[in-house]
């Protein structure tokens, strides 16, 4: 029976998703631990929770980015990538479902401690103070609508995501110049991913700049327009998008072309 | 049919495949024969579309072999299933990918194997794992069947298991089986064609009976003559 792409695609995913497990375990650990720990230690001095939620929302978006390495070197490591590359299977799908399974990793580890942080500040910050930091913020000209703050959020969240997925495409594409050489791989796959960063930065700023240029008018002091502050975001997510797309084509075409055992 | 037009590979300055032209006959069971280093894996990665020729050309059945991985099923000498896997997980995971996935046939050779779904591919044996990939690469119906040192490192008995499951479920005429290996004795019996490699150059090819019947020798009488010219 035949198989739909779909199919195929998304049991690539599993496949990487059960690889990825260790990692989400960590984090989701690493959290309840220090969550705990913070909770029952810093009940006098409840501010310095910021701290260990920095700490684990750090290492929660680092670790895709690590992972991302283990992902793909792995498959040379183990011999599997004689399987991946025997599969009827073009690199899109196979780079796709990793990128996909990075990107869930980020999406578990930052809700993960995001949720932690934020029931811990419920539950150290009484409601009447977290009530008055608002109201403080309110008087201060800042706006504090629940829509406002979601909106915002989210395309932070979402320019976040696709940083990730920026980072990623360039280290999928990095290693996979590296591996076409059988000698000094670690290297040429660094120089490589520091090279892309530095060539797609300077393809990107000049987009960023004319993007900050345009909205700068809308984002003094005297006249801050929110939703000019959510348009710059957004377009530079976007900018960013696009040059994940480009870097991540890359990576595919070498896949499909260069990759050799 | 498989054919191979004035093929070169090399790996640095190291010829694995000098100008080779061949044809594997659809239908047939071919031997790949050859010491280390003949060329014989490099033959079968050209055809699996896991290396690329440096000059010539690889074709099956017309096309460029990339476009023709859903008609083989592919054995490589390593271990190359995901070690946290059972045996189930990977029947799964190939059951996906492959149209020509038969589950019948699947379940039978379980049984015939001596394996078992909850087995974990890190925790078995050498000769379990071997298996294991001649479990998942025969379970498809697939045109072709490349096996890359399919005996190596392999116990007595484990081979024997290997070899009547070859023989069992072989459909001549409709499928091709290429089994490269230096264990001639224990495929002598099974292949049609014969293609003897010696540092990437074809040194030998014909049909297994003739060249038999022709030089009144053995495979391996062949093989050892053959080589024993080459040095």
């Amino acid at each position: 029976m035949q198989t739909s792409s779909l199919k195929k695609f998304f049991k690539l995913y599993s496949k990487e998703m059960r690889e990825l497990r260790p990692e989400i375990l960590v984090v989701l650990i690493a959290t309840l631990v220090l969550d705990l720990l913070f909770y029952i230690k810093a009940r006098q001095f409840p501010a310095v929770i910021i701290g260990p939620s920095i700490m684990i929302l750090g290492l929660a978006a680092l670790l895709p980015f690590i992972s991302s390495f283990k992902l793909l070197g792995r498959e040379w490591n183990s011999n599997t990538i004689y399987l991946l590359l025997s599969l009827p299977v073009k690199g899109g799908n196979v780079l796709g479902s990793k990128l996909l399974a990075l990107l869930t990793q980020y999406l578990f580890g930052t809700i993960i401690v995001t949720a932690g942080s934020i029931i811990l500040a419920f539950l150290l910050f009484p409601e009447p103070g977290l009530v008055e930091t608002l109201r403080q913020a309110q008087s201060a000209g800042i706006d504090t609508r629940l829509q406002t703050i979601i909106s915002s959020g989210t395309l932070f969240y979402l320019m976040s995501l696709v940083g990730m997925a920026y980072v990623i495409a360039i280290s999928f594409f990095s290693q996979l110049l590296g591996k076409l050489v059988t000698r000094f791989s670690g290297p040429i796959t660094a120089i490589v991913f520091i090279a892309t960063f530095w060539l797609m930065g300077k393809l990107m700023t000049p987009l960023w700049q004319q993007v900050g240029n345009y909205a700068q008018p809308h984002m003094n002091q005297s006249n801050f327009s929110i939703a000019a502050f959510n348009q710059l975001v957004g377009m530079n997510t976007l900018i960013m998008l696009a040059g994940t797309v480009i870097v991540f084509i890359a990576a595919v075409l070498v896949y499909n072309h260069k990759i050799e055992l | 049919m498989i054919e191979f037009k004035d093929v070169s590979k090399k790996f640095g300055s190291t010829i694995a495949l000098n100008d080779v032209s061949l044809v594997f006959p659809r239908g047939k069971i071919i031997g790949l024969f050859g010491p280390n280093g003949a060329g014989k894996s490099t033959s079968i990665k050209l055809i699996m579309g896991l290396n690329r020729p440096d000059r010539g050309e690889v074709r099956v059945d017309g096309e460029n072999p990339q476009n023709k991985k859903q008609d083989m099923a592919y054995l490589p000498e390593i271990d190359h299933l995901y070690p946290w896997m059972n045996i189930a997980q990977a029947a799964d995971f190939t059951r996906t990918f492959y149209a020509d996935w038969d589950e019948t046939k699947y379940r039978e050779l379980i049984k015939f194997l001596n394996l078992q779904e909850n087995m974990k591919i890190a925790k078995i044996s050498k000769g379990q794992r071997a298996k294991t990939k001649l479990l998942l690469t025969v379970s498809r119906r697939a045109p072709y069947l490349l096996m890359d040192e399919p005996l190596s490192g392999i116990d007595i008995l484990t081979r024997e298991e290997i070899i009547n499951t070859l023989i069992r479920d072989y459909r001549e005429g409709e499928q091709t089986i290429i089994i490269s290996t230096h264990e001639i004795a224990e495929v002598e019996s099974l292949v049609d064609e014969v293609i003897f490699l010696d540092k990437g150059k074809v040194k030998l090819s014909g049909n297994a009976e003739d060249l038999r019947v022709e030089r009144n020798m053995s495979l391996v009488e062949l093989m050892k003559e053959a080589f024993r010219d080459a040095n």
